[in-house]
């Protein structure tokens, strides 16, 4: 019996201790802890409305996930991104979100130094299903803007993809020029300089130019004032919308790069969770013209 | 079953202390009583955490509501001084420079201040912005509104202000207009005043709140709108579900309601003048862990309830049942005979007076057993007494029959001196009424009746009485000797005729007395023997039944105990010593 009594205070007293840990413990909902400390997002180095709604996109999305994020902004060049790569593993981050077309150096590097960490691109990628990606669906922008080209155009009317070279536009151009043809409109790929658009401008021909950014649009919007051509889009910046209410341009095809912030870190965390993640997460694009411009504010101007 | 249970009980009772049964009760009650407890209070301890957790919101929601209120106040103020006191009482080109002192001072809260002509035209606007080529405010809701509804001020949802042209993005804005009379010259014309209150400034009044996934704060217009929402981008966007429309119906106070799948707490507040809802929201999520929280609490005091009770019962078992135990303690000690010890007497009363109780019947028993030893004692005196009783009416008969004898075969001589030797053998034998006499005195005593014996057999046997120097003082019971001699006379010599003989010897060995009865007549078996010394066994021979010598066995017991007595020493043919045992005590002495 002596021992029983023993037994008995000691199990009590075990019980007493888990139920005062419980109660103050989150284990049964509550604020829980942050198992997940630092993901390290590497973006680009600019000052505009798309950077910060990207910026806070990714800040929204880390106080929704309660995780802690450090937002890095760097020139691309391969060598920066890498020593900040490194950098940044060695101090405890948990996944990557980088904001780079250096896609292929990135994860060759990451390879070859057998750095295993979640990497997320934010970029439209190629075919290949080697990370995970944040993108809008390229295929579906094409397919929208050589309907919208298709309703609009007259058939002798040239279609011109405006590209300035760099990986991310050339990317697109591959999958827009095979929608293109399938759809039966011809298209030609320039790349976005002031001659080869000075051609275009003073021919009385119409031609229907497709930019592959925004800064391609807004300079393209500028040089070429004349109404016989028409400018279409790919994202958007405030001059770029400004352009849309004075009709210089036709319309853009806006993806929200805030939307790009908020789905990068949820991959990112799916990932350190062990969760299964698509490969490539899609987000929404809208169509906007100057028809229907104020009913897009909130996706343009996200509210915060 | 309820038989059976008490039944088991009433078994298992037994087979437990009084400690052990005293401590489970304890616990049990106390097991019970915190458990009965402990759920009551951990289900009011909820109920009151749940309402303190929705008053809270409810205070929380009238903290904003205040914070708002004064915040559109100061905003209408600006309305007001605007209007009566720069746009009534100038004229439309002496304006500017209030404006922007105005402006100026509002800038943190205001994006800008623009004054309208009825058909639209852009009279005054702080900073200095151009007016939109794309715009027609006059399709703008706010400017309607002012124009329709002239004598309100109008507060209107969200929204990007692209009336003007910004140097940079386009901001989000809070409209506020109102309907005004501009003096130009001598006329007054109708107008709208427009504040395009920051909606970063609004923030501001919620974002001091606590703001989480579970517990936040957003405001909607009376149409259920969205004004603000802490993640008002996710909403917009589809990624958070939209609060319901009807939650703008809802009147002040707590609901419980559903937000996308989210089951919350709702408290409702109106802020004055504009109508919309202050919405403050808590998960039931949230809740439901304060309460999972709060009965590990008292599941925790709980635990330390029965843990103190747990070592203060084994405590009190232990004193209440101590004197109990030391109690049976003693009485397993006195049921063993340690009547001398001091029974515990400590404890409550009734332990107590068990104690008395049992000391006073130690004392009682004891008392008892000594009137029975003394009983004992007496009746052993009375038994010796009785025995030698038995020997001397013996002998007498014996005697006297010799006498008789002796006269009938005219023997008168003989006959004097066996009289003669029979007073002095009686005088020994009486000895004044002593029953220990010294060994001299026994062995002159025994000498007398072979006198006796021999002088009524004629020489048939001879005699011969020794003792070793210094035994003749030791003390012997009296007539024990004779009574040998008689048997051996009758027995051990029967049938022999002139060549009996008997001696007697005294003498010491070990430190014992011994006293030996030899005589060379026919002797015995082994059997008769021990038989003549086994009381089971009755002796049936010739001439006696062996009463002597058993009396003299019995009467050296009793004296002196169950290591002394007679020891018989025989064989057929060959002749008997009887051997008395006794303890070398000097006459006078005592006896240990």
């Amino acid at each position: 019996m002596r021992r029983a009594k023993k037994i008995g205070i000691v199990c009590v007293g075990i019980l007493m201790v888990v139920f005062m840990f419980l109660s103050y413990s989150n284990l049964f909902g509550g604020e829980t802890k942050r198992d997940i400390t630092k993901i390290s997002v590497i973006g680009i180095k600019r000052k505009n409305s798309q950077v910060e709604d990207f910026k806070r996109g990714i800040e929204e999305a880390a106080n929704a996930k309660r995780v802690d994020v450090e937002y890095l902004e760097i020139e691309e060049d391969y060598d920066t991104i890498k020593e900040y790569i490194d950098r940044e593993i060695k101090n405890g981050s948990q996944a990557l979100i980088v904001f780079s077309e250096k896609e292929e150096q990135i994860l060759s590097y990451l390879q070859s130094e057998k750095k295993k960490i979640p990497l997320i691109l934010v970029n439209p990628g190629g075919t290949e299903e080697k990370t995970i990606r944040v993108w809008f669906d390229v295929q579906d922008m094409a397919e929208c803007l050589a309907e919208k080209i298709h309703q609009k155009r007259q058939e002798e009317e040239p279609v011109v993809y405006l590209t300035d070279e760099k990986e991310m536009s050339e990317r697109m151009w591959t999958i827009f020029q095979e929608t293109f043809q399938n759809q039966g409109i011809a298209i030609e790929k320039k790349k976005m300089t002031l001659p080869n658009l000075a051609k275009y401008r003073d021919r009385k021909q119409q031609a229907v130019f497709i930019c592959s950014s925004p800064k391609i649009t807004e300079e393209t919007a500028d040089y070429l004032k004349s109404k016989n051509q028409v400018i279409y889009g790919i994202g958007y910046s405030d001059e770029v919308l400004q352009g849309i209410r004075e009709g210089k341009v036709e319309g853009v095809m806006a993806y929200s790069m805030y939307s790009f912030g908020i789905y990068a870190v949820k991959s990112a965390v799916y990932s350190i969770e062990g969760k299964k993640v698509d490969h490539l997460t899609k987000t929404k694009c809208e169509w906007i013209t100057q028809d229907n411009i104020k009913e897009k504010y909130d996706f343009l101007f996200p509210i915060y | 079953m309820w038989g059976k249970i008490r039944q088991d009980f009433r078994k298992f009772l037994p087979k437990q202390s009084m400690q052990n049964i005293l401590y489970v009760i304890i616990l049990t009650l106390t097991l019970l009583v915190a458990v009965f407890v402990g759920f009551f209070v951990s289900k009011s301890q909820q109920e009151k955490q749940a309402q303190i957790i929705v008053q809270d919101n409810q205070e929380l929601a009238e903290q904003i509501n205040v914070s708002m209120s004064q915040y559109l106040h100061s905003m209408m103020r600006l309305s007001d001084t605007l209007y009566y006191n720069i746009i009534k009482g100038n004229d439309r080109g002496q304006m500017e420079q209030m404006f922007q002192a105005m402006y100026d001072g509002y800038k943190d809260y205001v994006e800008s201040i623009a004054l309208f002509q009825e058909d639209g035209t852009l009279l005054q606007v702080m900073p200095a912005l151009s007016s939109a080529a794309s715009s027609d405010v006059m399709q703008e809701e706010w400017f309607s509104s002012a124009l329709e509804r002239s004598e309100n001020i109008h507060f209107f949802r969200p929204q990007i202000q692209d009336c003007f042209e910004h140097n940079s993005s386009f901001p989000w804005v809070i409209p506020m207009s109102r309907f005004v009379q501009i003096t130009h010259g001598n006329q007054v014309l109708s107008g709208v005043l427009l504040i395009n209150i920051k909606y970063s400034a609004l923030s501001e009044v919620f974002r001091n709140s606590t703001d989480d996934m579970n517990q936040y704060s957003f405001l909607m217009d009376s149409n259920g709108e969205l004004i603000y929402h802490p993640r008002h981008a996710l909403v917009n966007s589809g990624i958070i579900e939209k609060p319901p429309e009807t939650l703008a119906e809802y009147q002040d106070g707590s609901y419980e309601t559903e937000i996308g799948k989210q089951q919350v707490f709702c408290s409702v507040k109106t802020v004055g003048y504009t109508g919309w809802k202050i919405i403050r929201v808590i998960g039931k999520e949230e809740l439901r862990s304060y309460g999972i929280k709060s009965t590990f609490f008292v599941l925790a005091v709980i635990c330390q309830v029965v843990l103190f009770f747990q070592v203060v019962g084994s405590y009190i078992s232990m004193v209440l049942t101590r004197p109990i135990c030391n109690l049976e303690e003693d009485v397993k000690r006195i049921s063993a005979g340690e009547l001398d010890i001091k029974v515990h007497t400590a404890g409550s009363f009734e332990v107590y007076h068990l104690g008395r109780s049992i000391q006073k019947m130690t004392v009682r028993i004891k008392k008892l057993m000594r009137e029975v030893i003394q009983e004992q004692e007496a009746k052993r005196k009375s038994e010796l007494d009785s025995l030698q009783a038995q020997i001397t009416p013996h002998f007498l008969y014996n005697t006297l029959d010799i006498v008789v004898w002796m006269i009938e075969e005219n023997r008168k001589e003989d006959a004097a001196g066996m009289v003669t030797a029979l007073a002095r053998f009686l005088r020994i034998s009486l000895s004044k009424g002593k029953n220990i006499i010294t060994v001299a005195d026994e062995l002159e005593h025994a000498r007398n009746y072979l006198m006796i014996q021999s002088l009524r057999a004629k020489d048939q046997f001879t005699y011969r009485i020794e003792k070793d120097p210094g035994t003749e003082c030791f003390q012997v019971i009296k007539l024990i000797v004779q009574p040998i001699v008689e048997n051996a006379l009758y027995h051990g010599l029967e049938g022999m005729y002139g060549d009996g003989e008997i001696v007697i010897h005294a003498y010491t060995k070990d430190g014992d007395l011994y006293i030996s009865v030899k005589d060379n007549g026919m002797g015995m078996s082994k059997e008769q023997a021990e038989a003549l010394l086994d009381y089971t066994k009755e002796l049936k021979t010739a001439k006696g039944n062996g009463i002597g010598v058993r009396n003299v066995h019995e009467r050296i017991q009793l004296h002196f105990g169950k290591e002394y007595g007679v020891q018989i020493i025989s064989e057929e043919d060959e002749g008997t010593e009887i051997l008395l045992h006794l303890p070398a005590i000097m006459y006078g002495e005592k006896k240990e």
